[in-house]
């Protein structure tokens, strides 16, 4: 019954997806509004087509429906219930059908959010563009990637369940899902994108109508890797967070293009500058995310977060080849349109710096993708196996990192068009003392090292550069100081320094080593005392866990090593002290036995942190800031070359 | 300047004051770090709990009391096992490609930029926006109640 | 043409360089190292877990003074209690022991067989031992997890068949048969 209801919602979400672009399509050619206000309603049928298919496929999974393939591979009827439903994305097919699903809750959203502007042929072409990109993605779910086939379980059949790293953390309900959502919300303003090509309006009019989405992508995408990020640390045992696996770089290679978007926009809607980047840009993201699917589910580069392929690898890359092709020909076709009124008239200017961020955002990219790649490239070309790991990774990243940070030091006080030496002196006194300041103190409390101070002196740079700006916004404003796309862009820099605080000193400081204990036994290490106290043994539903308490300066931790019933897999279990100067965590390595109460433990230790998730908080929250309009709206609106402007009502 | 003596004075002296001299077993942590698990998807050994990581990692731990150089050990594990445990991609030949070329992709595009930049000065102005495409954004973005408030630095220029 | 244009006819062909470039790569998978076949074998000796000792190079020095009929293969198995490899493959291993191996003409050749233990410990071999049979010489200590690096061992089992010149002539991995051992010894 599932297979069927499930089965159904695909074809739905296909037949509806292709119907509402020719409509609208036709809409269009005979300049119809009435087709295409019709084609714009078969996005609610699109988006029904998917809901059901996700209830079915909930269904299955919670009532263990072994019928279903899917279920049967990734089911079992020992998994705990709220882990069932996050099942539905731990493998391929389900991964797609959510993919789905939020594809098209975008899809019916914006058609409503868009229903009485339908007249605009460049709102009109943006559904006609999202109605395809959904088509696709139902394709995939009829070929390739079909969550709804049928297996025929033998009597007393039970499955194995999701992978036990996916069944022992509760971010596994949350860290897909918003990450999708960051992922395929920049399906939005990439439609509008190529609307705006195909209509040849490429002024600011897309970028504006697409501002929100934009941002509320951006977020969750942001968010969506944090959490990625909380969670390896939680779960990993030797407190890492970021392992620079070809999957995790795919994952930000989107982010750091979303970014540079996301400034280089207000480039284009001040002085209609950065057009070809703006678009470039917007159409990078969206190919991003369809690579990084691409290599999360091909198995061609080898990673811990790959999916096993099934041969929807050639699907992804057959439409990333297409995508692409149609954007370098939309381009190559507008390209006189493209064109800015005025130019760059200095470097040293807010526009310039905008410039330089998309320079410095677009290298960052380049460098994961081409370290990502490159073992293909030597294997292609010259037949043999490399390896491009971390220590590229970190070395390449940081005098990137170093560049970024500084730009959001300068950027927020350099006027447009052009700046003096006098005022910017004047404007930079203050971050210049933070970072002095975040300096000193550093090498005050011990830290030592060229690399990591001067990191810690552009943050404290950066840092004080967005405080500056706040502290004057609220001056003038008061608490409305806080809210508004500057004013919460700046918190956003602050948790991005946070963040980087963070970064430099739990990789430049971090300490580790292994302990075999007895009962009883306590070691020094990095001047706190450890003692092994006692263990148990807990027997769960799919699993048995071996825990022990550990008295780490007073508080007890207790990690513990999992064995999961249906795979015999073994999931450590670290547990950390936390706290805002440093990171203290221990993992199980080897449990006690019954003849051998001796335990073998190992010790991170990570300064600063905890920051890196403060900071993420902070940017979220800069975010939502940002999206609260910060002055009431009159008549008049600033023009790009105007100079005067609108004061708040 | 005061303030960039102070800092200048920081950065030297939190850069060239010893601290505590590196310990073989964080030397071998960070040895660990560049040397991948050979079954695992690329993880390197420091951060695997597969058999042969630990017992690598184990063995570098040995290998570097026993005196050997980061590279002696390095060169080990590739003799062994293939380039490809190496996560250093090398610094010579073809694989030198992957340090070289994003910085001769920024200095491309720095060029361009400059060359672009320069010739813009000299060209005449862009495309204008016709009246009716300026009277349509001024429509969108009444309809949009977009917030373009001033930054309180624009007031000050 | 303008620079905008001939921008975008690089790129574009950079962007058909690295579809293909993706289109012709298989799975990507570490494949394990055969260098070692048809080299000298790395020598090594170890304790075993019953107290007794190894020395290959023992073995070696001693078939330069033989005659091939009684000359001996030496085949190193990698193994370890936690693999179930290991277990699979045992019964065939326990031939190889008992029957040794037998030459393109119908001889019995020297064989001796000799585990060494892949990151385990001297408790969990001798249950396994006990559970699955087999008495040859299992060998363990502090340097054996060397040993197992200097003959590339990624994972247990693995298995390595030493001529009596001490040249190594294949190398198995994963669990094998005695078939696949055996064959190839002459004498």
């Amino acid at each position: 019954m599932n297979l069927v209801i499930g089965s159904m919602g695909v074809v739905l979400t296909l037949a509806a997806s292709l119907t509402g672009s020719l409509t609208i399509v036709a809409g269009l050619k005979k300049s119809r509004e009435r087709l295409r206000s019709i084609g714009a309603k078969y996005a609610w049928v699109a988006f029904a087509g998917m809901a059901i298919s996700t209830f079915a496929m909930q269904r299955a999974l919670i009532t263990r429906d072994f019928s279903v393939k899917y279920v049967a591979e990734q089911g079992s009827s020992l998994t705990p219930p709220l882990y069932n439903v996050a099942t539905m994305w731990s493998a391929l097919e389900g991964s797609i059908l959510l993919w789905g699903l939020v594809l098209a809750g975008y899809l019916a959203i914006v058609a409503k959010k868009f229903s009485n502007r339908l007249s605009d042929e460049m709102v009109s072409w943006a559904l006609v563009t999202m109605f395809l990109v959904t088509a696709f993605f139902a394709l995939l779910m009829l070929g390739p990637a079909n969550p709804f086939q049928s297996f025929d379980p033998p009597l007393g059949y039970d499955g194995p369940g999701p992978n036990p790293l996916l069944q022992n953390h509760i971010l596994v309900a949350f860290h897909p899902p918003i990450l999708y959502l960051g992922y395929v919300g920049f399906t939005v303003p990439f439609a509008f994108a190529i609307a705006a090509l195909v209509t040849g309006r490429l002024g600011e009019g897309w970028l504006l109508i697409t501002r929100r989405w934009t941002l509320f992508s951006w977020a969750c995408l942001t968010f969506g890797i944090i959490l990625g990020a909380w969670w390896a640390y939680d779960v990993l045992g030797w407190g890492g967070y970021w392992g620079w696996d070809p999957v995790e770089n795919a994952s930000l290679l989107p982010w750091l293009t979303g970014t540079a978007f996301l400034h280089s926009v207000l480039a284009q809607e001040r002085r209609g500058l950065l057009r070809v980047w703006n678009l470039s840009l917007v159409c990078s993201t969206f190919l991003l995310t369809i690579l990084g699917t691409f290599i999360t589910r091909s198995g061609i580069i080898a990673s811990v977060h790959a999916f096993s392929e099934g041969g929807i690898g050639p699907w992804l890359l057959w439409f990333f080849a297409l995508v692409l092709l149609i954007v370098l020909a939309l381009i190559f076709w507008r390209g006189d349109r493209l064109r800015s009124q005025g130019g760059i008239d200095s470097a040293l200017s807010r526009e310039g710096a905008f410039l330089a961020n998309n320079l410095a955002f677009g290298a960052f990219a380049f460098v994961i993708l081409l370290g990502t790649i490159f073992p293909l490239i030597v294997e292609a070309t010259q037949n043999r196996q490399i390896s491009v790991g971390a220590p590229y990774f970190e070395k390449m990243s940081m005098p990137i990192g170093f560049v970024i940070l500084f730009l959001m030091a300068i950027a927020p006080v350099l006027p447009w068009r052009k700046a003096g030496t006098e005022l910017l002196r004047d404007r930079l006194e203050w971050p210049a003392w933070g970072g002095a300041l975040s300096l000193v103190v550093a090498v005050l409390v011990g830290a030592r090292g060229f690399i990591p101070l001067l990191g810690f002196g552009f943050a404290g740079f950066a840092g004080m550069s967005a405080i500056r700006h706040l502290a004057l916004s609220v001056r003038r404003n008061k608490v409305r100081g806080f809210v508004g796309r500057s004013n919460g862009g700046m918190v956003v820099h602050l948790g991005v320094v946070m963040l980087s605080l963070g970064l430099i000193a739990s990789s430049s400081y971090v300490s580790q080593s292994s302990f075999t204990l007895e009962p009883g036994e306590t070691v020094n290490f990095g001047g706190a005392d450890i003692t092994y106290e006692s263990s148990e043994q807990i027997v769960y539903s799919n699993r048995i866990q071996e825990k022990v308490q550990i008295r780490v300066d007073g508080d007890i931790l207790q990690p513990s090593i999992e064995r999961f019933t249906a795979s015999g897999q073994l999931v450590p279990s670290p547990t950390t002290k936390t706290s805002s100067s440093k990171d203290i965590q221990v993992a199980l390595l080897d449990p006690p036995e019954d003849d051998d109460q001796s335990i073998v433990i190992q010790i991170t230790e990570q300064p600063l942190l905890v920051w890196i998730w403060v900071g993420g908080f902070v940017m979220l929250f800069g975010s939502v800031l940002s999206a609260i309009p910060s002055t009431k709206r009159k008549q008049t609106l600033v023009m790009p070359n105007e100079s005067s402007v609108q004061a708040e009502g | 300047m005061l303030l960039a003596l102070v800092a200048l004075v920081a950065l030297l002296y939190g850069s060239f004051d010893a601290g505590d001299p590196e310990t073989p077993s964080e030397r071998a942590a960070s040895l660990a770090a560049t040397i991948a698990c050979p079954q695992c998807s690329g993880q390197p050994v420091s951060e695997s709990s597969a058999p042969i990581a630990q017992v690598i990692r184990a063995e570098i731990k040995e290998q570097v009391d026993q005196g050997r150089s980061d590279s002696e050990i390095r060169a080990y594990y590739v003799e062994q096992y293939g380039q490809w445990v190496n996560l250093n991609p090398s610094s010579s030949g073809f694989d030198s490609l992957v340090w070289i070329s994003p910085f001769l992709v920024v200095g491309i595009a720095l060029g361009g930029l400059t060359l672009a930049f320069s010739r813009r000065k000299s060209d005449s102005t862009g495309i204008e926006l016709t009246k009716d495409e300026e009277e349509q954004i001024r429509e969108i973005r009444k309809v949009h109640r977009t917030d373009l408030e001033t930054s309180p630095n624009d007031l000050n220029t | 043409m303008s620079l905008g244009k001939s921008g975008l006819i690089i790129l574009a062909v950079v962007s058909v360089g690295f579809v293909v470039l993706l289109a012709t790569r298989g799975t990507q998978s570490n494949q394990p190292n055969f260098d070692l076949v048809g080299e000298p074998a790395p020598l090594f000796q170890a304790d075993t877990v019953t107290g007794g000792e190894f020395d290959l190079e023992d073995v070696l020095i001693a078939n330069r003074a033989l005659i091939p009929k009684d000359q001996v293969w030496v085949a190193v198995n990698f193994f370890a209690s936690w693999c179930t490899g290991c277990i699979i493959e045992h019964d065939e291993l326990l031939a190889f022991h008992d029957e040794g191996a037998f030459s393109s003409n119908g001889v019995k050749c020297n064989t001796k067989l000799v585990s060494v233990a892949f990151n385990d410990n001297a408790k969990d071999i001798e249950r396994f031992f006990e559970k699955y049979g087999g008495d040859w010489p299992v060998l363990l200590d502090e340097g054996t997890n060397r040993v197992a690096i200097n003959y590339s061992v990624m994972t247990a089992p693995e298995t390595v068949l030493i001529a009596p010149n001490g040249l190594v002539t294949k190398k198995i991995v994963g669990p094998i048969t005695y078939e696949k051992l055996s064959a190839g010894i002459e004498c």
